[in-house]
């Protein structure tokens, strides 16, 4: 079944695909935590923050409806905050909507990240980063197994469907929890067998990789330049009172 | 000469009580190519899982002269290579080099040796050009191609193939079994493609429900048509 991949344009000719994955990984993080550091009353810098996003945009060469669309999914959740934020701030309500840009913006850097990065650096990055080993290989048989199991589950619903004809909605509930049973322990019987195949190419419990990151003269203009752009802002926003 | 691969009286049940070998012998010679033919259930797949030690046994597997206990599995892995059935255990790694890798970093090659093997097996199944991808995004076949590059990439002295041709469309069945044909290895294949067998292998072994019922040369097993028919193996 066709399946959308999160690094789907990791492979595109663009500017930021080139990039060390530790340095965008960082350079994103930063983005998320100053956009969220920004004071309320300074509300005035997030549309930096959103011209930095734009212009990455434009460097990746990812599709600016892809990036929306995908941002679409966690809408939901960001309004549900924005929301609450609204009890708390209701003297002041057009502060739900700043703290619902400033996740949105968090987001958006997120998903920039992920399609423009290659999934398999975007671990190994994280790995080089320090993050526990054990959680990087979590992530990584997430994300392979994530696509096979889906594609489990949609062969079973249209099995069910070609032998389903009307029935009520509770009938349906109960065949979908026996569906999602059934999916259950075929991955947990999936997982025995892989982690066979595991054994049986040498693994011992210990997780090896090879170190294959080199620097390049790019990836440190683009960390200078990050940097560079960051503190701009920030001393833009302290000075413009 | 001693043979390649010794298993004496092999014996095995699985937790659940179901015994799967009852006192398997076998001899395998370097260089033969030994097809496990048997009815669903006979106890194929389990005795390939036997032969680099991932399910312990009863009596015992001589590999290359080294009896496989838990001391000698690290070598044992290294001498053994097994290729599961379905591509979608085999590849678990988020890309074709990482999974293609996965062995040799296990063995604690260097990575110059371990960047060498990846391109030398992968150029062996004719797959290079797809190192960087991830395995998801490859067709059933290229990812039957993929799975026998991550073991080959070991340097095995044995091949320990676990239906390989299933599933395949039959042009990339042929290019599997032109592929195999081309390796020169010793190889062990548990198949119920008869066809396979017939180009592939010069010995057969016949297993049911557990027990070895014959061993011999591919041609003479395969055309005594009685005793496939006993098995359940061909039609009367």
């Amino acid at each position: 079944m066709k399946h959308h991949f999160a690094d789907e344009y990791s492979q595109v000719n663009g500017i930021l695909q080139k990039i060390d994955p530790r340095f965008k990984i960082i350079a994103a993080l930063l983005f998320v935590i100053l956009v969220n550091l920004t004071p309320l009353t300074k509300a005035f810098s997030l549309i930096f923050y959103a011209f930095i996003l734009i212009l990455c945009v434009l460097l990746t060469k990812v599709p600016p409806g892809r990036i929306v669309r995908k941002s679409l999914a966690s809408l939901p959740l960001i309004l549900i905050f924005a929301l609450f934020s609204l009890f708390y701030h209701r003297s002041q309500p057009w502060f739900s909507l700043l703290i619902l840009a400033k996740a949105y913006l968090s987001i958006l850097a997120m998903i920039l990240l992920i399609s423009s990065t290659s999934f398999s650096y975007f671990l190994k990055a994280l790995q080089k980063l320090k993050i526990p080993v054990i959680l990087v290989m979590i992530f990584s048989f997430m994300y392979r197994y994530l696509f096979v199991i889906t594609d489990e589950l949609m062969s079973i619903r249209m099995a069910k469907d070609s032998r389903t004809v009307g029935g009520t909605a509770w009938f349906h509930t109960k065949v979908l929890a026996n569906i999602i049973g059934v999916v259950f322990i075929s991955s947990y019987e999936r997982s025995e067998r892989i982690y066979k195949a595991m054994l049986s190419r040498g693994f011992d419990g210990t997780i090896r990789t090879l170190d294959d990151f080199s620097l390049k003269n790019r990836d440190y203009i683009f960390g200078f330049s990050a940097l560079s752009i960051f503190v701009l802002i920030k001393i833009l926003e302290y000075s413009l009172r | 000469m001693s043979p390649l691969i010794e298993i004496k009286e092999l014996s095995y049940t699985y937790p659940d009580g179901n015994l799967a070998l009852e006192n398997v012998s076998l001899d395998v010679e370097e260089g033969d190519c030994v097809g496990l033919i048997g009815p669903n259930g006979a106890g194929k797949s389990t005795l390939l899982l036997h032969l680099n030690g991932i399910l312990p046994g009863q009596n015992h597997i001589l590999i290359d002269g080294l009896e496989v206990t838990p001391d000698t599995i690290r070598q044992v892995r290294e001498k053994v290579a097994l290729v599961f059935q379905d591509p979608e255990h085999q590849l678990f790694m988020p890309s074709v080099y990482d999974d293609v890798a996965f062995g040799p970093i296990n063995m604690g090659w260097s990575k110059d040796k371990v960047n060498w093997q990846v391109d030398l097996a992968l150029q062996e199944v004719d797959m290079l050009p797809v190192k960087f991808r991830s395995s998801h995004h490859l067709s059933f076949g290229e990812k039957k191609r993929i799975s026998l590059a991550t073991v080959l990439s070991m340097k095995p002295k044995i091949l320990a193939l676990d239906e390989p041709s299933s599933n395949l469309d039959p042009k990339h069945r042929w290019e599997l079994i032109d592929l195999l044909k081309n390796l020169n290895i010793t190889k062990l294949i548990a198949t119920h493609d008869l066809e396979l067998v017939g180009i592939l292998c010069n010995k057969v072994a016949i297993l049911n429900r557990g027990r070895l019922k014959a061993f011999g040369p591919a041609a003479e097993i395969l055309s005594n048509k009685d005793l496939l028919v006993s098995y359940d193996l061909a039609k009367q």
